[in-house]
């Protein structure tokens, strides 16, 4: 590792803005969470209601922190596997400030009102034409890294990387077409069920690619190098690969069931959902099994238990989804907030736990210095677990009353609760919910506490170093 | 029953437009495509060389 001149510091940036983005991102999403239980946090505002505030935290977990995380990991990951440094250190930095730039302008944007109104796309035309030169930059500093590896096999997870870059080009640029009429406002150039079937198209793929693909990524290197044992199956990472690119495309119709949509285009949707288990469960018994015959090391090592735990939810969420996804769930499940429980099951159990084990592998390997606190590790592991879990049970009980409380008819045929008897049956949960996503949001705060004290330590000892080098 | 399966399954191929022809050949195409990879995967013969990759990640420090 020493002994080859690979770009660590653009990942070591970029892993610090991930920490920093995690407890930013979920702060702002237990506010809103707050909000939403007790209505007086609103303030009467419009800059800190609910309506401006929950895209800046859908926004800051999605494209700051999984997106800081996935050019962190996918920087270290090409050079190692590929046994090579990056191909251009300058595009490299162009991804770090485009990137952060971008993030910034939706803090400033979104509060203000500045919206395209499109779900997990909301920035304004500006801001969107900056993501795509700052994602182009990073897809071609990426294969050109690998053009030029000394290691004649590509990896499986450069593949899944790859894939994800290549897929959010298309998703995100197709999605964000519009003619702009001024600086920050623009229109959308599709319209009606056209629109809709565009915004899903992207909505599940933004999940499907950059926030599966990518972080199946994670999982093919960090899962290996922090259990010290080679993967499980590599054929079926071949197969999960393939199947996940060819079936994630199919899904979007699915989130359009009982629309104006055709009928048909839901039920492929719900068809290649299910089909879709059967790639994920390889994959999450793939990196689970990776453990066979040391299934001890979960004893003692508390980053190996962030990452298998991630993919048990991993599995967990890839089941449920295409159970939601099937017509006649659909029919309880959709508009209820067993979406939101769903949403965060894969957000908070697979993609942030995952994400945190790789962040924590990789700081004691880039500082070189072993984790300020070990238990502290553990503290957040359980934190995140135990926050994971209320937040997921509360959404489960509010969504599934809210879908029966809706379709609940008297005898004369009228509905038996009117919306806002509803609603006000949602307040406890919506409370416990609050406290689900305080305990996650705390455990972010530990690992912040703990990667920053470890950094001060690691650059302490490298200055004696240098110093007693130079006496 | 018959009725029903060729009901679900009846097409105006004389409507069908120059998008639909090319989503369809496209998806007919990717279908066998997966198809072929199963079975290439799976297959005893390709075994050895697809899992000499597995610990790839073992000997990147080297």
């Amino acid at each position: 590792m020493e002994t080859k001149p690979y770009n660590y510091n653009i990942v070591k940036f970029f892993t610090i803005m991930a920490c920093i983005y995690l407890v930013i991102g979920t702060g702002v999403g237990v506010w809103i969470a707050s909000e939403l239980a007790w209505p007086v946090l609103n303030f009467d505002n419009p800059y800190l209601s609910f309506g401006r505030l929950r895209p800046v935290h859908t926004n800051t977990v999605i494209f700051a922190f999984a997106g800081s995380t996935l050019m962190a990991t996918a920087y270290y990951v090409v050079q190692r596997t590929c046994s090579v440094a990056l191909w251009s250190n300058k595009l490299a930095w162009f991804t770090f400030w485009g990137w952060n730039v971008v993030i910034i302008g939706m803090f400033i944007t979104l509060p203000l009102g500045y919206t395209q109104s499109k779900e997990y796309a909301e920035m304004e035309w500006p801001l969107d034409v900056l993501i795509t030169v700052v994602w182009l930059a990073f897809t071609f500093n990426f294969i050109m890294t690998i053009a030029i590896r000394r290691i004649s096999h590509i990896y499986v997870a450069n593949w899944f990387y790859l894939a994800m870059m290549i897929a959010i080009i298309y998703l995100h640029v197709v999605n964000s077409l519009s003619i702009p009429v001024e600086l920050w406002k623009s229109y959308s150039i599709f319209a009606g069920v056209q629109d809709a079937m565009i915004q899903w198209w992207w909505g599940h793929n933004a999940v499907g690619f950059f926030l599966t693909a990518g972080f199946l990524a994670i999982m093919y290197y960090f899962v290996p190098k922090q259990a010290n044992r080679p993967i499980y199956s590599y054929r079926l990472s071949v197969i999960h690969f393939w199947a996940l690119v060819f079936g994630y495309v199919w899904l979007g119709a699915h989130h359009l069931q009982y629309t104006a949509l055709p009928d048909w285009t839901g039920s492929l949707g719900a068809a290649i959902s299910l089909a879709m288990i059967i790639p994920s469960w390889g994959g999450a018994i793939n990196g689970m099994f990776t453990l066979s015959g040391a299934w001890d090391k979960l004893r003692t090592d508390y980053i190996l238990r962030f990452l298998i735990v991630s993919l048990a939810f991993y599995a967990m969420s890839t089941f449920e989804g295409p159970v939601m996804s099937s017509k006649t769930v659909n029919a309880l499940s959709h508009y209820t907030d067993w979406t939101i429980g769903h949403v965060h099951a894969g957000a908070l159990g697979w993609v942030a736990m995952v994400s945190i084990g790789a962040i924590y592998h990789m700081v004691e390997k880039l500082w070189r210095v072993p984790l300020y606190s070990t238990k502290l590790v553990n503290t957040h592991f359980w934190m995140a677990t135990i926050g994971t879990v209320i937040y997921i049970t509360a959404m489960w009980v509010s969504g599934i009353m809210q879908g029966l409380m809706w379709r609940a008819y008297d005898d004369y045929g009228n509905l038996a609760y009117t919306f806002v008897e509803s609603v006000a049956q949602m307040h406890p949960y919506y409370a416990m919910r609050a406290v689900g996503g305080l305990v996650f949001f705390l455990g972010a705060v530990v690992m912040l506490f703990n990667v920053t004290v470890t950094i001060r330590q690691a650059v302490k000892q490298n200055n004696a170093v240098t110093q007693s080098a130079m006496s | 029953m018959k009725w029903f399966i060729s009901e679900f399954f009846a097409m105006d191929i004389a409507a069908m437009t120059a998008s639909d022809w090319l989503a369809t050949i496209m998806s007919v195409l990717l279908s066998v495509a997966i198809g072929i990879t199963y079975y290439r995967v799976f297959h005893p013969r390709y075994k050895e060389s697809l899992e000499s990759h597995r610990d790839h990640l073992m000997h990147e420090d080297s």
